[in-house]
């Protein structure tokens, strides 16, 4: 379900009203400022939460991120949808907070090497596993896997979106997702695991 | 069609088109294989969802940004009709302030009135008796329904967005109305039986000094106390007899006589007294009741 599902309306109509409000910021209005905050705000709180790990530094990021669509939005030019924008300055305000280190990596070296062993195949293991160990596998992986698997499937954002968010092509997009599965597949435990707990 | 394993990472996210989604589903009715893959995604997308769930940021962050573009807190403002045409208001606001009257008031005057005009229609001398009556009936009736300090509502009327100045004004213009408005059935249940009085020389007898001496109590009860205004109508009153016996100087019947003959200047000065006690009244603090 992305995040147009439940309400009924079109991403078009959804970007229409962004368009509008983000005019409306540019010609100094303070209401269409807090209407598009509390558009996005949490969306881009969890990408800034995935990308940094903590909640501090996230609400830090969030913060820099709507000074900068306050200081500059007359310098949207509309090459991409408002929502891909707003990430795309979110990324850049968390990564200068991880200025000098990467992207917080927690290891999953050793969840890979136990689910290496595992006879079956990624799809079968992921088709059969349930949604609280898929979303504990999540929190296990790399940055940039989990940031490509949340900007697909909780931001909502295209993949031709996700690709202008992260400055990479589309394929690259497409590779990581796959890879991004392919991760967290083997970091699930497996059928015989589950039944020796 | 081969395995479109590309598609279904898209089809997952819901974003392809609808030709392609009818091809894809075709597809995934025969092939079991396409479909634990989309099964896969499926579970995939709903885990992020569930691992990536966050609560919105705290208030205090939009607070910290507001801080930092030097945008000021917006202060709300209520934005809805207050309320409609100023004269419906009025017609709304001046039957109430009927029932904000303590019903022993109504009832004493409704009483006392009964019996003077009882008396008055006994005497022979009705257009005095209903001079001397009237006036301190209503003048009395005014300090208590307006007194500061036998006001039930007056707190929850200070409250709300009428001014206490128009509820105040409202409140007087309502007792003074019911009070004129039953002395004048009074004065034409006195006339009307043999028509031997004159019900213009009646109703005038009592009309006059009703204005000075209802505006005295009234800024008395106002602006100090109920028990001042009644007081300070009842010693008008008593004085009235007196003035012009030898009992009484000349510096307390002439006022006293000017009060209950007035001419235009002491009805001017008892409006200018109304007008100042109404302009007053909020300004003086809240006294509470005494009976609370």
């Amino acid at each position: 379900m992305n995040r147009w599902g439940d309400r009924g309306y079109s991403p078009l109509m959804e970007e229409e009203h962004d368009r509008i409000l983000l005019d409306r910021v540019a010609a100094g209005d303070e209401r269409a400022f807090e209407a598009l905050y509390e558009r996005h705000a949490t969306a881009l709180f969890a990408y800034a939460r995935t990308l940094l790990g903590e909640s501090g530094p996230a609400e830090e990021a969030l913060q820099d991120t709507f000074v900068a669509v306050w200081h500059n939005a007359a310098a949207f030019e509309g090459r991409s949808a408002v929502r891909t924008w707003l990430f795309g300055i979110c990324r850049r305000q968390a990564l200068k907070r991880t200025r000098g280190q990467q992207l917080r990596v927690v290891p999953v070296e050793d969840a890979v090497s136990v689910a290496s062993d595992a006879p079956e195949p990624e799809t079968v293991v992921l088709a059969r596993a349930d949604a609280e160990a898929v979303a504990a596998a999540f929190t296990r992986l790399p940055a940039h896997h989990r940031e490509v698997l949340q900007l697909a499937f909780a931001a909502g954002l295209p993949v031709t979106e996700i690709a202008r968010v992260l400055g990479v092509p589309v394929g690259t997009v497409k590779s990581r997702l796959f890879h991004a599965r392919a991760t967290l597949a083997k970091a699930l435990p497996t059928g015989a695991e589950r039944t020796s707990r | 069609m081969s395995h479109p394993t590309d598609l279904l990472a898209a089809y997952a996210m819901r974003e392809l088109p609808p030709d392609t989604v009818a091809a894809l589903e075709r597809h995934l009715a025969d092939c079991p294989d396409c479909r634990r893959d989309l099964t896969a995604w499926r579970h995939l997308a709903t885990g992020v969802q569930i691992a990536t769930a966050t609560t919105p940021p705290p208030p205090a962050v939009f607070a910290v940004i507001r801080r930092r573009v030097n945008i000021a807190p917006r202060i709300p403002v209520y934005a809805g009709q207050v309320a409609g045409h100023p004269l419906r208001r009025m017609a709304a606001l001046l039957p109430w302030q009927w029932w904000l009257v303590r019903w022993p008031v109504w009832v004493t005057a409704g009483v006392v009135l009964i019996l003077g005009t009882v008396i008055a229609a006994l005497s022979p001398f009705s257009a005095e008796v209903m001079a001397m009556l009237v006036p301190l009936i209503t003048a009395a009736t005014v300090a208590a329904s307006c007194g500061a300090d036998t006001d039930p509502a007056g707190e929850l009327t200070r409250a709300t967005l009428t001014s206490p100045r128009t509820v105040l004004l409202a409140r007087l213009t309502t007792v003074l109305s019911t009070m004129t408005v039953a002395s004048l059935a009074a004065s034409l249940a006195l006339t009307l039986p043999d028509g031997a009085r004159d019900g213009f020389a009646l109703v005038g007898a009592w009309l006059g000094p009703l204005v000075p001496l209802c505006a005295l109590s009234f800024a008395l009860s106002v602006l100090w106390r109920t028990s001042v205004g009644v007081g300070a109508a009842l010693t008008l009153w008593s004085l009235r007899p007196l003035s012009g016996t030898d009992l009484v100087g000349d510096w307390i019947t002439v006022p006293v006589e000017r009060i209950w003959t007035p001419d235009t200047a002491v009805i001017l000065i008892a409006v200018a007294l109304v007008a100042a006690s109404c302009y007053l009244a909020p300004l003086r603090p809240l006294r509470r009741s005494r009976s609370v």
